[in-house]
């Protein structure tokens, strides 16, 4: 009887805890991986990478898609060798990204996602990646992105610069054949990223500014309009001379 | 000094204070009354400042029945501290060519004299005697000095503005301040002593002593103050300075003041008087003035082998130690669960555990004769923190200051790299850390990393206030892990056990021993299997008994109710230690993380993404 207690008790343990349970060792697993990433064998038939963006999943604990956030992050240098890998995972991750982001509320959080988004098509373009990112997942990354800036007030501030980053890898990625398609979404935001709270996006917003300018074939008239600026901004050249 | 309009501006001050304290007045006459005291600073700086130290001396039988004098000293005391703040010293700030108005040096003396009079005395002087006299009689105070001796706001808030004073004339100026300060110590010291063998015969003697206990607080207050201040200031003439000091004043201090006041506090089994405010307080503060001595100047009191200053030293970390090792234990294993006792005696024991890590951390080399005592009183004080309380399970505060203070010491010395340089050091080293005490401190080490996870506590009342509002992972996966990457080795155990296994791993003196541990544990891969199959819900039952026999740790009480919640969080342990050592395992023989991954850990994984387990 004792016996057949001592099983039935932990049974019911095993029972109890598995209702109450952490995803211990899945969110420990997935931070040693981070650890290790110069270690981690990308073309394993066990597919790490794909294990990492399946736990991205709105299924998982969000302690445990913040890690694998982290881990990704690490991983992606990895990837260079084998692309194929990387290109491979770019739909899927995208809209789980921009999901976790939504979800989070911490800023810290959100900045972490967008800034491997970011990592995530540079990556991509490095490695002559320019099938993988399709026009649909192009849309896909920049459809969001104003609306993260408008809602991207008081704490929240500093995702404008994660925004900024995003725009200027799309656009070194798309290049100068469709760089004109950046135009309505990144100028207006350029020029907002001179207004007198944004100063500390001021140097983000220069590079990216330079970055369309040299990808555009030809004179446009939004980019006429946003050169008002560079009148404005000469005049700090008068406190470096 | 006191003309008539020095009195009438004083009556305006007054005036002007009594209408911003009293609570009868609109915000638009407190205005008004602020605005006039800002007028007279600026106009008649020396006259105004005279005017508020004549009523920080303000007594009860000098105002009218509606007014406090208590509220009126301690606004005059604040209006002071302001002022002073913006006309002691010119800093160089405001437009520039506009004249400054500061106070002259007279009235600066003024301002020195009455204030330390005022601590020492309870008397405010209105006429510039440099000679201080001390209290020895209670027959020669009068009622107006008593009322200001025991008005604690007053006394505080002088305190602060002497300090405020002598970060800004110290070394240059002021000079009297410290030994005024150390040689009333020792007088209240001298008359309290006597007062207390007289009161074995005469047993009415019970407020002469507090009043004497209640002076030498006030001025032990004002001096741990002022240190508290200076110690901050870093330009060579400070630091020679503050050397000169402790040299010459460490001594009376420490015989006069920390020596009786640790004396008094007895200790946690008999003679114990943790429950009088006075001896603990006055215990603290005693504790601190010596801490911040020691700190400032240790370099120079214990680098010379064989003088007086060594004998110093010596005599003050003996005492510091042994009144470690008797409170220590105690109030870090669940003995100390009386709250209202707690506080006090915790507060005395955080000082110099502080001091104790703070030295060896900055002075590593002239620590190196202390190493051996103090590393056995930190380790055994830890590993006793894993005792257990009635209902079987560990106390777990994550927070604890005690066993953080352990943990950064050794820390600290097991990854001072000076050490590696040092004979004597290593020889220390070598001795304490054996084989069987480096496993077993790496073991505990392991258990207190993921205690956090699943909080398993004693209600502690007090001791629960640092972990109120701690995040936990079920509540807002979210918070917590921000609050894993944010959190710090000074502030919270599990963060300190993980920086104490880093010092090991990089460690000569230990990773010998660590390293092949490590790779021992990562390779029970039975023992993860079944945990990843708990976790992953593969398992439908399972013997108890097979769960304690894969704990990789072994038991170790942390969860006792819960055998198969232990067995996850030990591997946890050993899964986080794999990753802060992974730049050390790297080299390991019998170790390769690619191999692992294909072999063991990327299945675990796989199987747990493929669960039908609950995940969130």
């Amino acid at each position: 009887m004792h016996f057949v207690y001592g099983t039935i008790l932990t049974i019911l343990l095993l029972f109890f805890y598995q209702i109450q349970q952490l995803p211990i060792l899945r969110r420990r697993i997935i931070w040693l991986m981070s650890c290790n990433a110069n270690q981690v064998n990308i073309s394993s038939p066990l597919n790490p990478l794909g294990m990492l963006v399946s736990t991205l999943s709105a299924l998982n604990d969000i302690c445990v898609r913040l890690t694998a956030v982290q881990s990704l992050d690490a991983i992606l240098p990895q990837c260079e060798d084998v692309p194929s890998i990387l290109h491979s995972v770019v739909e899927s991750t995208v809209p789980a990204l921009y999901q976790l982001t939504n979800e989070c509320a911490e800023v810290e959080s959100r900045s972490a996602c967008l800034d491997l988004l970011s990592n995530i098509i540079t990556y991509v373009g490095v490695t002559g990646g320019s099938h993988a990112l399709t026009n649909e997942i192009l849309n896909a990354i920049v459809a969001p992105l104003s609306s993260i800036w408008a809602n991207a007030t008081d704490q929240n501030l500093l995702l404008r610069r994660n925004v900024l980053a995003i725009l200027s890898c799309v656009a070194a990625f798309v290049g100068s054949e469709q760089i004109t398609v950046l135009y309505p979404l990144a100028l207006p935001l350029i020029d907002d990223s001179f207004a007198h709270e944004n100063v500390f996006l001021v140097e983000d917003a220069l590079k990216i500014w330079c970055t369309i300018i040299r990808l555009s074939k030809t004179y446009d008239q939004m980019l006429g309009k946003l050169f008002v600026r560079a009148a404005e901004l000469s005049k700090d050249l008068n406190l470096i001379m | 000094m006191a003309s008539s309009s020095s009195i009438d501006l004083q009556a305006h001050v007054q005036s002007a204070l009594q209408c911003i304290t009293s609570s009868p007045s609109s915000p638009d006459m407190i205005k008004q009354a602020q605005g006039a005291l800002l007028q007279w600073e600026e106009s008649h700086a020396d006259e105004y400042v005279f005017a508020l130290l004549s009523l920080i001396g303000l007594t009860s039988d000098r105002v009218t029945a509606t007014q406090s004098a208590a509220t009126l000293r301690l606004a005059a005391v604040l209006s002071l501290k302001s002022s002073i703040a913006r006309k002691w010293k010119d800093k160089g700030r405001g437009k520039v060519g506009a004249p400054k108005i500061l106070l002259s040096e007279h009235i600066k003396t003024l301002v020195r004299q009455t204030l330390i009079s005022l601590i020492l005395t309870g008397k405010v002087k209105h006429q510039n005697q440099p000679i201080i006299v001390y209290i020895t009689n209670s027959n020669d105070i009068t009622a107006q000095q008593l009322e200001l001796v025991t008005d604690r706001p007053l006394q505080t808030n002088a305190a602060a503005l002497l300090s405020k004073v002598a970060r800004m004339d110290l070394p240059l100026k002021f000079q009297d301040l410290i030994p005024t300060l150390v040689e009333g110590i020792t007088v209240s010291h001298g008359v309290l002593r006597q007062m207390q063998q007289q009161q074995q015969q005469q047993s009415n003697m019970q407020q002469e002593i507090q009043l004497f206990q209640t002076i030498s607080y006030n001025i032990m207050n004002c001096l741990e103050n002022v240190l508290s201040e200076i110690s901050t200031q870093r330009l060579l003439v400070d630091k020679k300075y503050r050397h000169a000091i402790a040299l010459q004043y460490l001594p009376p201090i420490v015989e006069n003041g920390l020596i009786p006041s640790l004396q008094a506090v007895g200790s946690p089994r008999e003679n114990s008087n943790i429950g009088e405010e006075y001896v603990m307080v006055y215990a603290t503060l005693t504790s601190r003035v010596v801490s911040h001595m020691m700190l400032s100047s240790f370099s120079k009191l214990a680098g010379e082998d064989g003088s007086t200053t060594i004998t110093l030293v010596d005599q003050i970390l003996t005492l510091i130690h042994s009144f470690l090792i008797q409170w220590l234990p105690y109030i870090m294993s669940c003995d100390g669960n009386n709250n209202t006792m707690r506080k006090p005696i915790k507060e005395i024991i955080q000082v110099h555990c502080d001091l104790i890590v703070e030295l060896q951390k900055s002075h590593p080399i002239a620590f190196v004769r202390y190493l051996k005592p103090f590393l056995e009183l930190f380790h055994s004080s830890l590993m006793s923190f894993m005792t257990t309380n009635n209902n079987g399970n560990i106390l777990c505060n994550f927070s604890d200051r005690f066993t953080i203070s352990c943990l950064l010491f050794l820390a600290n010395v097991v990854g001072c790299s000076k050490y590696g340089e040092s004979d004597a050091a290593q020889n220390e080293l070598r001795v304490f850390f054996t084989p069987s005490v480096i496993q077993s401190l790496s073991r505990t080490l392991l258990c207190l990393f993921s205690c956090h996870i699943y909080p398993n506590k004693v209600n502690n009342n007090e001791d629960d206030e640092d972990d109120a509002d701690r995040v936990q992972w079920q509540d807002d996966p979210e918070g917590f892990y921000q609050y894993e990457v944010l959190r710090s080795s000074e502030d919270d155990v599990g963060c300190a056990s993980q920086n104490l296994l880093l010092a090991s791993v990089e460690s000569s003196v230990s990773s010998g021993v660590v390293i092949p541990w490590l790779v021992e544990l990562l390779t029970n891969a039975a023992s993860q299997r079944v945990a990843v199959e708990i976790e992953g819900g593969v398992y439908v039952s399972i013997d108890e008994n097979a769960i304690i026999s894969a704990l990789p740790l072994g038991p170790s009480k942390m969860y006792s109710e819960n055998v198969a919640l232990e067995l996850l969080l030990q591997w946890d342990a050993i899964y986080t230690a794999a990753g802060l050592a992974c730049s050390m395992l790297e080299n390991a023989p019998g170790y390769a993380f690619s191999s692992w991954y294909d072999a063991s850990l990327g299945p675990c994984l796989k199987l747990l993404l493929e669960s039908k387990s609950q995940v969130r």
